[in-house]
C-alpha cells in the first residue's frame, strides 16, 4: 500500500474496499452527485480517523452533527467536526495531488459554534485506496495566515505556512493552551424568526447552484449557528433538489390561508374531485365532511423510490378552537389507486425534528390520517411522507 | 566532485555537468568580482562560510543586493548536486536522472530561501539539503499521481492554488484567470463519478454535459457580479483543454538549460552594482547575539535527541537509521528485516514522535510553555537533525 514516498511525518491510513463500499452506500442519502461525492470522502476519511485515534492513542472520539442515515451539513460544507475529549478537530479532506493549500470553508472558521482548534489537511486517493493526513494548522494560524477568498468563501492556507508533522499536531493537541491555540470569534445577535425565515425564503428562491452565496455570511451563519436554523436547511436543500423543476418554499404560511391566500401547490379539493377519478371522490365524501371549513386544501405528491410515480393526496384541514389556536386535520389518500400503498407512513415533526406522532397505512387501507392536533399562533411543525427511502417534507408556520 | 575549499569559490561558482556526472566548478565573473569586493570592505569578518551564508540571506531577504540570491544559489550547489545524486542512486530505475533531480533542485532555491529561518535552523546548508530532500519526493509523487490521469480526472485533482498559478504561468490575465476559474469551479460541480474507484480514468464529458457546465457558470457569474460577458458550452470545452495544457506544463516543466537559472551571469561589461550603503556585513546581522544563543539551544536539543534516541527500543533505531541515514525506502526496509509493512510504517511515525515528544519535554523542563508555532521549530529541529546528524554520531560502536 505504501509508496515510495512514504514519510514518517504523515499519516497514511488504508481504506478497506469493504469500508469503500459501506460509506459510498452511507452516502447515497445527499441529493446532489455532488454532495454525495463530498459525503463520501468525508465519510472515508472520519472513519479511518475515528480508527487511527481509537487503535494508536487509545482516544474515544465523537462525531459532531452527523448521524447516519439523516442528510446534514455535507449538503453544503466540506469538512467533518470531531470531537477529541474538549478539543475539537476539523477533518478537511480534498482530492487534490498537489499538497499546494489547505481550503477550509469558512463556516468551520467563522461561526462559533462550528469553529474547531485544529484542522486537518487530508488527501483521499479513492484510486489507491488510502488516505493521507499530511498537515494541520490551528484556528490561531488560519485567522493569522490564511487569506480569504470572497469568490467561494474559504480561507486558504497556504501549504508552506501549514505544519507538515503530523505528531507534531499531536504534541500540540496533548500540549498547548487553548489561548495559543484559537483566535478570538466574535459573536453576533441571534437572528429572529423573521429575519430567519425571511432569508430561507430568499434561499428557497434561488435557482443558483451555490445558494449560500445569494445572502450575505452574516445572515448565513446566523441559521447555521443555530440547530433549529440548520434543519430547516437541512430539509430546503433536500427539498431543492428532489424537484428542481418547482420552486418550493421554505414552508408554508397557514396564516396568509385564513386571509385566503394559498399556495399554487396546494388546491382546493373541488379541483381536485373534479379532475380525478372517482376513488378519490368516494374517498373524500366518505371520510371528510365537506364544507364544514373553508379553509382546507390537498397537495398532491409523486413518490419515488419504490411506489415510483404512484401519486397520494396529502390533505390539510385548519379550524379555528379559540384566540391563537388551530386545530389541525392532516390525512393522506390514494390518488388514482383505491389504496394506499403498504407501510406508507405519516407522521408530524416539531421544528427541531423531534417526532410527536405517526401513523402507517396498512396493506388495503384507503387513507390514514393523524390525531388531530392544536397549534398555537408563532408556532410551526413538519409534516413527512415516508416509503422505504422516499421522504417528501414540507414545513407549516402558523 | 571536489568541494570547494575556497571562500570566494563557494560563493561564486557553479556546478558544471557532463553525461550526468560532475564535470567541473564554472566560474561566474560577476559574483567572483561581488564577492571578493565585499571580503575586502570587511577584512576583520571570518572567512568562515556559514557566516557568509547568512550574510547573503539577510541580502536576499532586505532586497538590498540583487546578486544576493546568486551567491546563494552558488552556495547551495554542493548541497544540491549530493541530495540529487543519492536519489539517483535511490530511485535507479526511474525516469529521471541526476541532471533532472539536479534541475529540480535549483528551481527549488527561492521557496527554500523563503523558508529558511536563520534563528531556527542549525545553517542554511543543513536546512536546504532536508527541505530539497522533502521537495524533490513531493515533486515526484505530484508527477507519479498526476501522470496517469486523463485530462479531466487531472482537472478534478489540482487543488485551486495549483490552477491559478498554472494558468498565471500560462500568461493569462487576471480576469481571464477568473473566468478559466469559475468554469473549473463549475465543472468540478457537476463532473462527477457515480461510483467509487477508477478516478484516474473518468470518461469524457458529454455534450449535455458540457451545455449544463456553461448554464451553471452563466448562472453563477451573474451571482458573483462578474462583468465578462455569458459563455457557451464551446468556450467551456476550450478554456477547461487550454487548462489542462497549463496544468501539465507547470507540474511537468521542460528540461531547461541549467544557465536559465543564471540569469545574472556576466554577459559582457558587469554594471558593478552600488556596495550596500549599510555598515560592514558583521553588523548587518542584526540578530547574531540572538543567533547565538538559538545555536547554543539546537546544539541542546541534538543532545536531548540523542538521548532519546538512544533510549528507543532497538529494532526502533535501526529502522530510523536505515530510513534516515543510508535512506532507504520503507519497502527496502520491510525487505532487509524482514519484518511486515505496517509494523515498519509504525515503528517509523511512533519512533519519531518520542522523539518529537522528548525535544517538547525538554522545553517544558525549562519552564518554557509550549505553543504551537515551538512545535513546529521543533518539528523542523527534528527533521534536520534525522537527516543530517544521525549519522554523525557513532550510535552503536
Amino acid at each position: 500500500m505504501t509508496s515510495a514516498f512514504t514519510d514518517p511525518k504523515e499519516w497514511l491510513l488504508e481504506i478497506t474496499p469493504k469500508i469503500q463500499l459501506q460509506q459510498w452506500q452511507q452516502s447515497q442519502i445527499y441529493q446532489t452527485p455532488s454532495s454525495r461525492w463530498r459525503a463520501y470522502l468525508n465519510q472515508i476519511c472520519l472513519d479511518v480517523f475515528l480508527d487511527w485515534v481509537k487503535t494508536e492513542y487509545a482516544l474515544e472520539a465523537s462525531v459532531w452533527e452527523i448521524s447516519p442515515n439523516i442528510p446534514g451539513y455535507w449538503e453544503f460544507v466540506n469538512g467533518t467536526a470531531i470531537l477529541l475529549n474538549e478539543r475539537r478537530v476539523v477533518l478537511i479532506p480534498s482530492e487534490a495531488i498537489d499538497d499546494g493549500e489547505l481550503e477550509i470553508p469558512q463556516e468551520w472558521v467563522d461561526i462559533p459554534s462550528w469553529a474547531a482548534d485544529f484542522y486537518l489537511a487530508v488527501q483521499v486517493k479513492p484510486d489507491g485506496e488510502s488516505v493521507r493526513f499530511w498537515g494541520y494548522t490551528t484556528h490561531q494560524e488560519l485567522k493569522n495566515q490564511a487569506s480569504y477568498d470572497s469568490v467561494d468563501r474559504t480561507y486558504s492556507m497556504d501549504a508552506r505556512h501549514l505544519t507538515q508533522d503530523l505528531s507534531a499536531f499531536w504534541m500540540a493537541y496533548q500540549f498547548c493552551q487553548t489561548e495559543d491555540i484559537k483566535a478570538p470569534i466574535s459573536v453576533s445577535p441571534e437572528l429572529s424568526t423573521t429575519q430567519a425565515e425571511n432569508i430561507l425564503q430568499q434561499l428557497s428562491s434561488s435557482k443558483a447552484m451555490f445558494p449560500k452565496l445569494e445572502v450575505p455570511f452574516a445572515s448565513w451563519r446566523g441559521l447555521l449557528e443555530k440547530k433549529q436554523w440548520r434543519q430547516r436547511l437541512y430539509q430546503l436543500y433536500q427539498q431543492q433538489q428532489q424537484s428542481p423543476q418547482v420552486q418550493l418554499s421554505p414552508g408554508v404560511n397557514l396564516s396568509n390561508w385564513l386571509q385566503g391566500i394559498y399556495e399554487a401547490s396546494w388546491q382546493a379539493i373541488d379541483t381536485l374531485i373534479n379532475s380525478n377519478s372517482s376513488n378519490l371522490a368516494f374517498s373524500f365524501r366518505s371520510n371528510i365532511h365537506l364544507g364544514a371549513v373553508k379553509m382546507e386544501r390537498a397537495k398532491i405528491i409523486e413518490l419515488g423510490g419504490k411506489a415510483k410515480s404512484q401519486k397520494v393526496v396529502l390533505i390539510l384541514k385548519l379550524t379555528p378552537s379559540d384566540n391563537q389556536n388551530f386545530r389541525i386535520r392532516v390525512q393522506l389518500h390514494p390518488l388514482e389507486n383505491e389504496h394506499l400503498p403498504s407501510s406508507i407512513k405519516l407522521v408530524l415533526l416539531t421544528d427541531s425534528e423531534e417526532m410527536i406522532q405517526e401513523v402507517q397505512a396498512r396493506i388495503q387501507d384507503n387513507y390514514v390520517q393523524l390525531k388531530l392536533f392544536e397549534v398555537e399562533t408563532g408556532e410551526s411543525f413538519s409534516l413527512k411522507v415516508d416509503l422505504e427511502g422516499y421522504e417528501f417534507r414540507e414545513h407549516f408556520i402558523i | 566532485m571536489l568541494p570547494r575549499q575556497d571562500i570566494t569559490e563557494m560563493f561564486s561558482t557553479f556546478v558544471e555537468l557532463e553525461n550526468d556526472r560532475f564535470n567541473r566548478w564554472l566560474v561566474d565573473m560577476k559574483l567572483r568580482r561581488s564577492m571578493l569586493r565585499s571580503l575586502e570592505d570587511s577584512p576583520e569578518v571570518s572567512k568562515e562560510e556559514h557566516f557568509w551564508a547568512l550574510y547573503w540571506h539577510q541580502q536576499w531577504r532586505s532586497q538590498t543586493n540583487q546578486l544576493a540570491r546568486m551567491h546563494l544559489l552558488a552556495y547551495l550547489q554542493e548541497a544540491f548536486y549530493q541530495v540529487s545524486r543519492k536519489k539517483a542512486v535511490r530511485l535507479a530505475n526511474s525516469q529521471y536522472d541526476i541532471a533532472d533531480y539536479f534541475q529540480m533542485a535549483n528551481a527549488e532555491v527561492e521557496t527554500i530561501l523563503k523558508d529558511f529561518n536563520p534563528l531556527k535552523s542549525c545553517n542554511l546548508k543543513a536546512y536546504s539539503m532536508m527541505a530539497v530532500k522533502n521537495r524533490l519526493r513531493d515533486i515526484l509523487r505530484q508527477r507519479k499521481e498526476a501522470d496517469p490521469c486523463s485530462n479531466w480526472a487531472l482537472l478534478r485533482k489540482v487543488s485551486k492554488k495549483l490552477l491559478v498559478e498554472a494558468l498565471g504561468s500560462g500568461g493569462l490575465s487576471a480576469t481571464q484567470t477568473s473566468q478559466y476559474r469559475l468554469a473549473w469551479t463549475c465543472f468540478k460541480q457537476l463532473y462527477i463519478q457515480t461510483r467509487p474507484g477508477g478516478t484516474a480514468s473518468l470518461p469524457q464529458p458529454t455534450p449535455e454535459l458540457w451545455q449544463a457546465i456553461a448554464n451553471l457558470y452563466n448562472d453563477s457569474r451573474h451571482q458573483l457580479k462578474m462583468e465578462t460577458p455569458e459563455c457557451t458550452a464551446k468556450q467551456i470545452e476550450e478554456w477547461l483543454n487550454q487548462s489542462v495544457v497549463y496544468l501539465r506544463a507547470y507540474l511537468f516543466p521542460r528540461i531547461r538549460s541549467l544557465d536559465t537559472f543564471r540569469t545574472n551571469s556576466d554577459t559582457n561589461q558587469s554594471v558593478d552594482l552600488p556596495v550596500p550603503d549599510s555598515n560592514s556585513p558583521i553588523t548587518d546581522i542584526i540578530a547574531a547575539e540572538e543567533w547565538k544563543e538559538r545555536q547554543t539551544q539546537i546544539s541542546q536539543m541534538f543532545g536531548v535527541l540523542l538521548s532519546a534516541f538512544q533510549a528507543l527500543d532497538i529494532r526502533t533505531q535501526e529502522i530510523i537509521q536505515l530510513y534516515y541515514q543510508n535512506e532507504l525506502t520503507q519497502q527496502q526496509i520491510v525487505q532487509q528485516l524482514q519484518l511486515s509493512q505496517p509494523t515498519v510504517s509504525r515503528k517509523l511515525v511512533k519512533g519519531r514522535e518520542s522523539l518529537l515528544k522528548a525535544l517538547v519535554g525538554w522545553s517544558q523542563e525549562l519552564n518554557i510553555s509550549v505553543n504551537p508555532n515551538q512545535i513546529k521549530d521543533m518539528s523542523i529541529a527534528l527533521e534536520e537533525w534525522l537527516k543530517n546528524q544521525l549519522g554523525n554520531f557513532d550510535i552503536n560502536p
